[in-house]
């Protein structure tokens, strides 16, 4: 069994990769956006159904910040709000059935281009137990190429390359966000107290090495738990085809029951990760932004 | 290193440009509409309450009014009937002094109406008496001027009375 | 080969260590604090998950280094 730590591209763009965790993330900003657009469109003042989850997100997210920025907090609730749902829509949309089992096989010649002779009937259904049956031939793969990535130069037959894969397990994606909501925080310590008085916070050069072990740490932990539960859910779905070496179906439906807890445990990692992210924004934010009245909370 | 942790600079930009669109779209088309809803139900919330205070303090006032309403009524009755009481206190001790007085009237006209008719008896009896004397010095004059003897004796007395008052 | 594969699995065994003590000591100081002021059970439950997710991470980076052992 093997997955690879980095995402696999699937086609080029003019000049810009393609990979298929970022095509997952998109799909999860399009359905965000589109909701949001949907939603906002016919904004009820008695909510009701998704409108009352978000809602319930900003709400949360307003309470926690007032409680601990008091009223400057509020400007920060959209942000928060935004990274919460981001994160946790790319979280389950990772976890659900065919992200990381769908895919391609491909031959690897010099080309980019997709080989779509794969994607067999057994993974159109939607089962977490279509999860194993192409970590299978993945792990097979792995097993017989000590080239590890879908970058193998020899070609040991074809690669594997999953279509869709949770936009967290890139580190793309988990510093793209680490960078942003630090660059923010900083900005927002220099907007509110002062370029020379945000600056003393960094007399020790050690604060400063301490800011960037925070992008990292924020990067590494979304990313890990992110990455580690789809290896998890993918070790889970094909133990019986790891074990016995047999690549059975039966053992691919027992996979399937196997898998089941991993999966919810994954919908709560998936959630307690989204709103550890923004909790952490919001005490890293409160360290630097000096609120008028008070100093800031630690 | 970061490459084969698949870092990529350029997908790292991608995600973070497609990241900020989300954020503007949600809060152009979701949050704001969601912050207003949020200000307008709790403005909406807190008004309610402001009225609750509002009408349990117009009701607090308004039994209070009416405690005292009562209160007021029950004294009125009370003042009314001590008042009622004092009238007729006073009523009474009003006959009371008028009777008194009348009494005192009559008594008095009465004993002026004694008084003159004691003097008129007085009188009266005086008269008679003063005529029954005159008849009996009258009648005693007759029988004894006739003595001269006794005339004698009666200048005498007479002129030692006025003698003595005199002196 | 081989010693590559031992030093995946030393990194994340001996890296899940530190963070498995560190978590039951969240959970049971977490499980404490409950126990003498059950009021405030949504507050100590938010710190706790925070802090757990501060605890794991640090196992999360183990796992990480273990999968970019090649």
């Amino acid at each position: 069994m093997h997955i690879s730590l980095k995402p696999e591209l699937l086609f080029n763009l003019g000049s810009f990769p393609v990979t298929n965790s970022i095509l997952t993330s998109w799909i999860g900003t399009l359905l965000l956006i589109v909701i949001a657009i949907v939603v906002g469109g016919n904004f009820k003042r008695i909510p009701a159904g998704i409108q009352h989850v978000f809602e319930m997100v900003y709400e949360m997210f307003e309470g926690m910040a007032t409680e601990v920025m008091g009223a400057a907090g509020k400007k920060f609730v959209p942000l928060l709000a935004t990274l919460f749902l981001f994160i946790i829509t790319s979280n389950w949309l990772g976890v659900l059935p065919g992200v990381g089992s769908l895919g391609i096989y491909e031959t690897h010649a010099a080309a980019p281009a997709k080989d779509t002779h794969a994607a067999p009937a057994k993974d159109a259904q939607a089962k977490p137990a279509a999860k194993d049956a192409h970590a299978a031939p993945a792990a097979k793969d792995a097993h017989a190429a000590p080239a590890k990535d879908s970058h193998a130069k020899d070609d040991h037959g074809p690669v594997f390359v999953p279509l869709f894969r949770g936009a967290n397990a890139d580190l793309n994606t988990t510093f793209a966000l680490a960078i942003i909501v630090m660059v923010i925080i900083h900005v927002m310590g220099i907007k509110s107290a002062g370029l020379s008085h945000h600056l003393a916070h960094f007399k020790n050069p050690l604060e400063i090495v301490s800011e960037f072990s925070k992008i990292l740490s924020f990067g590494f932990r979304l990313f890990g738990n992110v990455f580690a539960g789809e290896v998890l859910l993918t070790a889970m779905a094909s133990i019986f085809v790891i074990i016995t070496g047999n690549n059975l179906l039966a053992y691919g439906a027992l996979g399937g029951f196997i898998v089941f807890p991993f999966l919810m445990l994954e919908f709560f990692v998936g959630f307690i990760q989204a709103f550890v992210f923004a909790m952490l924004t919001l005490s890293f934010l409160s360290l630097f932004y000096k609120t008028e009245n008070s100093e800031p909370h630690h | 290193m970061l490459e084969s942790l698949g870092i990529n600079p350029v997908l790292m930009l991608a995600q973070a440009i497609s990241f900020g669109l989300l954020y503007y779209v949600l809060n152009r088309f979701l949050f704001s509409q969601i912050r207003g809803a949020l200000e307008e139900r709790s403005a909406a919330v807190s008004k309610t309450l402001a009225d609750k205070t509002e009408i349990e303090h117009r009701l607090q006032a308004f039994e209070q009014e009416q405690k005292a309403a009562q209160k007021k009524v029950a004294e009125e009755v009370q003042k009314m009937m001590l008042d009622a009481k004092d009238a007729a206190a006073s009523t009474k001790a009003e006959l009371v002094a008028k009777a008194k007085d009348a009494a005192d009237a009559e008594f008095a006209t009465a004993q002026k109406r004694i008084e003159q008719e004691k003097v008129a008896a007085e009188a009266e009896v005086s008269k008679h008496a003063k005529t029954l004397a005159q008849s009996i010095v009258q009648q005693l004059l007759s029988e004894k001027a006739s003595d001269p003897q006794w005339q004698q004796e009666q200048i005498k007395a007479s002129l030692e009375s006025l003698k003595q008052s005199k002196s | 080969m081989e010693l590559t594969q031992l030093a995946k699995a030393l990194a994340i065994g001996i890296g899940a260590i530190g963070p498995g003590i560190g978590l039951g000591i969240i959970g049971g100081k977490a499980v404490e604090a409950v126990g003498r002021n059950p009021e405030v059970t949504g507050q100590i439950r938010t710190i706790m998950i925070l802090g757990m997710a501060f605890t794991e991470a640090v196992a999360i980076y183990a796992l990480v280094i273990s999968l970019i052992i090649q």
